[in-house]
C-alpha cells in the first residue's frame, strides 16, 4: 500500500498541470484568435471586433457559444465513425504534445528523456486528423484539400526535424530541461549559434501549422476550407482549437530550443542590489508590468464609452497585480522565484513568436502548392542537411581543436549561406524555365482548341 | 507497481483488441485506423519496457510515416468497390487449419516450459540514458548493418518514386 | 491474411507481424539487460518502412493499369 500511495502522490503535480492546461487551452486559443483579429485590423488601419464586450473582449465567448449551439450537419454517405473521430484525433494529439513542453522550470507534466523527439513524433500524428477528416467528408474539395495539407505537413516535418537536430547536437540531449540547461551553461541562446537552423525551423513551423503564407489547403478563396469544408459547429471548433494549440506548441518548442526557454536575457549578468541577493535584471519583469499598467491607466480616460473606461482601468489593475506577484516571487525561495519568473519569460517569448506568425500572415502572399513543395524539398531540406553537417564539424572543431564556440560556427554559417545562395540561383533558373514552358504549352493548347 | 501493472494490461488489451478488430473490418480505412491504434499501444508497451528511443521511433516512423503512406494509397486507390464486395472466404479452411496448428504449437511450448515463467528480475543495470546506449551500440557494433540499412532505404525511396510516377503516355 | 483478397490488407497484416516481432525483441532485450534487441528492432522498423513504400508503389502502378486490388484478379502472368 505504501508503494501505491507513493505512486499516487508522485502523479498529483503532473495531473494538476495537465488539468490546468486542458482547462485553459480552449480559452487561450479563443483569445489568441481575438488578438489575431485585432492585430490584423490594426495592420490594415481599422479596429477589428469592437461590438461584443468592450473592445471586443467577449468576442471569443460569443463565438464559442455560437459554435456549440449550431446544428450538427453530417454529409450524406459520409463515413460516420471516422467523421466523428477525425477532429478528436487532431485535438487529442495537439493536447498530448503539451505533456513534454516545459512552461518554466517547475511547470512540466513529464520531463521525458526523449521529450523533444516525443513532441515531434506526436505532432506527426496530427496528419491523421487532417487526412481522415477530408476523406470521411465524402466531398471532392475535402479530399483534395486533405491530400495537399497532408503532403505539406509531411514535407515540412522533415525540414523541421532536421533543423531541430542541429540544436540537439549543440545541447547534447533530447530532454527539454537539459536543452535549456545547456543554453544556461554555454551562456548563449542557441539562436545565436545556429541562426540558419532557426530560420529553417521558423519557416517549417509556419508550414506545419498550415498558416499563411502556407495556408493553401485551407484558405477560403482557394478551396473553401479544404479538409474542414464539411465540418460545422462544434466539430469545426475542435479543428480550430487543434490548429491554435499546434501553434502554441510550435512556438513553445522554438522558444525552448532557440531562445533559452525560461531563461532571462543576459543570464550571466549577476549584479545584485547592494545588501540583498536579488539580481538587478530580475526586477525587469516587474518594471515591464508596471509600465503596461501605467499605459492602461493613461488610455482609460480617453475611451469614448464608460464601460470601456472601466475595462481599461481593470486591465491596468490586473497588470499591477501581476507586477506585485512578480515582485513577491523575488523574496520567496529560489524555486518559487525561478518558477514564476521563468514562466513569465517563457510566455513573453512564446507571445513574441506568435506575434511574428501573425505578422507574416498579414504581410506575405500565399504560396502556390507546387512552389510550396519545391521550397521544402529543394531548398529547406538540403539547407537543413548542410546545417547539420556544419554543426557536427563545428562541434569537432570546438572539442578536439579547442576553437572558440563562436569561431567554430563561422564555417557552418558560411557553408549554409553558400548552399542557400547556390540553391536560390539554381531554383530561379529552373522555375523560369518551368514557367516559360508552361505558358508556351498553355498558349499552344488554347490555340489548338480555338482552331478546332 | 500497481499503476505499472494496470498500464501494461491496458496497453496489451488495446494492442490485441485493435489487431483483432483490424483484421475483421470490411472497410479498409477502418482497418488502417485500427492498425494505427495497435501501433500506438505497442509504443506504450515499449515505453514500459524502458525502451524510450524505440517508443518515439515507433510513433514517428511506424505510426506517423508508414501508416500515413498506407492511408494515402488507400485514398488514392479509392476502394468503395471493396466495401460492397462479397467477402471471399474460399480459403478459410486452410487458414483455419494453419492457425490451429500454430496455436497448438505455441500452447505446447508454453506448457512444456511452464517452469521457466519464474523469470529472474531483470538486471537494473540498463543504461540510465537509453538513447545514448542505443546510439553507442548502433555506431560501434552494428555499424555495418546501419550502413546497409541506409542503402536499403535509399534504394526503397528510389524504387517507390519510380513506381509511383505517372508514365508519360 | 490468407483469406483476404485485398492486397493492401495483406500488406497491413505483414506490418502487424513485424510489430509482434518487435515487441518480442524489446522484451527480451530488457530481460537480458542489453540494448542489442532494441537495435535489432530499429532495423526491423526501417526494413518495414522500405517494404511498405515499395509494396505500395507496386500496388499503385498495378491499380493504374488494371483498376483492381484483388489478389485473385492479379493473374497477368498466367495464361
Amino acid at each position: 500500500m505504501h508503494g501505491f500511495f507513493q505512486s499516487v502522490s508522485a502523479i498529483i503535480w503532473p495531473v494538476l498541470c495537465a488539468v490546468v492546461i486542458v482547462l485553459l487551452l480552449p480559452l487561450l486559443a479563443g483569445y489568441i484568435v481575438l488578438v489575431e483579429r485585432k492585430v490584423m485590423a490594426h495592420m490594415q488601419a481599422r479596429l477589428g471586433p469592437m461590438r461584443v464586450g468592450p473592445h471586443g473582449l467577449l468576442q471569443p465567448i460569443a463565438d464559442a457559444l455560437k459554435l456549440v449551439l449550431k446544428e450538427d450537419v453530417i454529409p450524406m454517405n459520409a463515413d460516420r465513425m471516422i467523421f466523428w473521430f477525425a477532429p478528436v484525433i487532431s485535438v487529442t494529439v495537439a493536447l498530448v504534445a503539451y505533456s513534454a513542453l516545459p512552461i518554466g522550470p517547475a511547470f512540466q507534466i513529464a520531463d521525458l528523456n526523449v521529450g523533444l523527439l516525443f513532441i515531434v513524433a506526436v505532432s506527426s500524428l496530427g496528419i491523421y486528423g487532417v487526412v481522415l477528416g477530408g476523406w470521411s467528408s465524402n466531398s471532392h474539395y475535402s479530399l483534395l484539400g486533405a491530400m495537399r495539407s497532408a503532403a505539406q505537413l509531411v514535407s515540412y516535418e522533415v525540414a523541421a526535424g532536421l533543423a531541430l537536430v542541429s540544436v540537439l547536437l549543440l545541447a547534447g540531449s533530447l530532454s527539454m530541461k537539459e536543452i535549456v540547461q545547456a543554453q544556461l551553461d554555454q551562456g548563449v541562446w542557441f539562436v545565436f549559434y545556429v541562426p540558419f537552423g532557426f530560420f529553417i525551423y521558423l519557416v517549417a513551423s509556419i508550414a506545419e501549422t498550415n498558416r499563411a503564407p502556407f495556408d493553401l489547403p485551407e484558405a477560403d478563396s482557394e478551396i473553401v476550407a479544404g479538409y474542414m469544408t464539411e465540418y460545422s459547429g462544434f466539430r469545426w471548433a475542435l479543428y480550430f482549437l487543434a490548429e491554435y494549440a499546434n501553434v502554441i506548441i510550435v512556438a513553445g518548442l522554438a522558444t525552448t530550443l532557440f531562445f533559452g526557454g525560461w531563461l532571462r536575457p543576459l543570464t550571466r549578468y549577476h549584479d545584485h542590489f547592494p545588501g540583498t541577493s536579488i539580481e538587478l535584471l530580475d526586477v525587469v519583469p516587474t518594471l515591464l508590468m508596471i509600465a503596461l499598467a501605467v499605459y492602461c491607466f493613461r488610455l482609460a480616460p480617453k475611451q469614448p464609452v464608460r464601460v470601456q473606461k472601466r475595462v481599461m482601468a481593470a486591465a491596468g489593475v490586473k497588470c499591477l497585480l501581476f507586477a506585485a506577484i512578480l515582485l513577491a516571487a523575488l523574496f520567496g525561495s529560489d524555486a518559487v522565484r525561478q518558477g514564476v519568473h521563468g514562466a513569465f519569460w517563457f510566455l513573453v517569448k512564446v507571445g513574441a513568436y506568435i506575434y511574428c506568425f501573425m505578422w507574416f500572415r498579414f504581410s506575405f502572399p500565399r504560396y502556390r502548392f507546387d512552389q510550396l513543395m519545391r521550397l521544402s524539398w529543394q531548398f529547406l531540406i538540403p539547407l537543413a542537411l548542410v546545417n547539420v553537417i556544419g554543426v557536427g564539424v563545428a562541434i569537432v572543431l570546438r572539442e578536439r581543436l579547442g576553437w572558440n564556440p563562436f569561431m567554430s560556427l563561422v564555417p557552418t554559417t558560411l557553408a549554409t549561406l553558400g548552399c542557400a545562395a547556390w540553391l536560390t540561383a539554381e531554383e530561379s533558373d529552373f522555375s523560369e524555365e518551368a514557367e516559360s514552358s508552361a505558358t508556351v504549352g498553355g498558349a499552344e493548347a488554347t490555340a489548338n482548341r480555338g482552331g478546332e | 507497481m500497481v499503476l505499472a501493472n494496470v498500464l501494461f494490461y491496458f496497453f496489451a488489451l488495446l494492442a490485441v483488441g485493435s489487431a483483432a478488430l483490424m483484421i475483421t473490418r470490411k472497410n479498409i480505412v477502418h482497418a488502417a485506423v485500427f492498425l494505427v491504434t495497435t501501433l500506438l499501444a505497442t509504443a506504450g508497451i515499449f515505453l514500459q519496457l524502458e525502451a524510450e528511443f524505440l517508443f518515439v521511433v515507433q510513433i514517428l516512423v511506424y505510426a506517423g510515416g508508414i501508416m500515413v503512406l498506407f492511408v494515402f494509397v488507400i485514398m488514392l486507390v479509392n476502394l468503395d468497390i471493396e466495401v460492397r464486395a462479397v467477402r471471399f472466404n474460399g480459403q478459410w479452411k486452410v487458414a483455419g487449419a494453419l492457425a490451429f496448428v500454430l496455436a497448438m504449437q505455441v500452447l505446447t511450448a508454453l506448457w512444456l516450459g511452464r517452469k521457466t515463467f519464474h523469470l529472474p528480475a531483470p538486471p537494473t543495470a540498463l543504461a540510465a540514458r537509453n538513447t545514448e546506449a542505443v546510439a553507442d551500440a548502433l555506431f560501434s557494433h552494428f555499424m555495418l548493418a546501419f550502413e546497409v540499412a541506409s542503402i536499403l532505404l535509399l534504394v526503397a525511396m528510389i524504387g517507390a518514386v519510380v513506381m509511383g510516377k505517372r508514365r508519360a503516355e | 491474411m490468407l483469406t483476404r483478397r485485398n492486397v493492401i490488407i495483406m500488406l497491413m497484416s505483414i506490418e502487424l507481424i513485424l510489430n509482434a516481432v518487435n515487441i518480442n525483441l524489446v522484451a527480451f532485450s530488457r530481460l537480458y539487460g542489453s540494448v542489442d534487441g532494441q537495435v535489432f528492432a530499429i532495423f526491423v522498423i526501417a526494413d518495414a518502412a522500405a517494404e511498405a513504400a515499395v509494396g505500395l508503389g507496386i500496388i499503385l502502378a498495378f491499380f493504374r493499369n488494371r483498376k483492381t486490388i484483388h489478389a485473385d484478379e492479379m493473374q497477368l502472368l498466367k495464361w
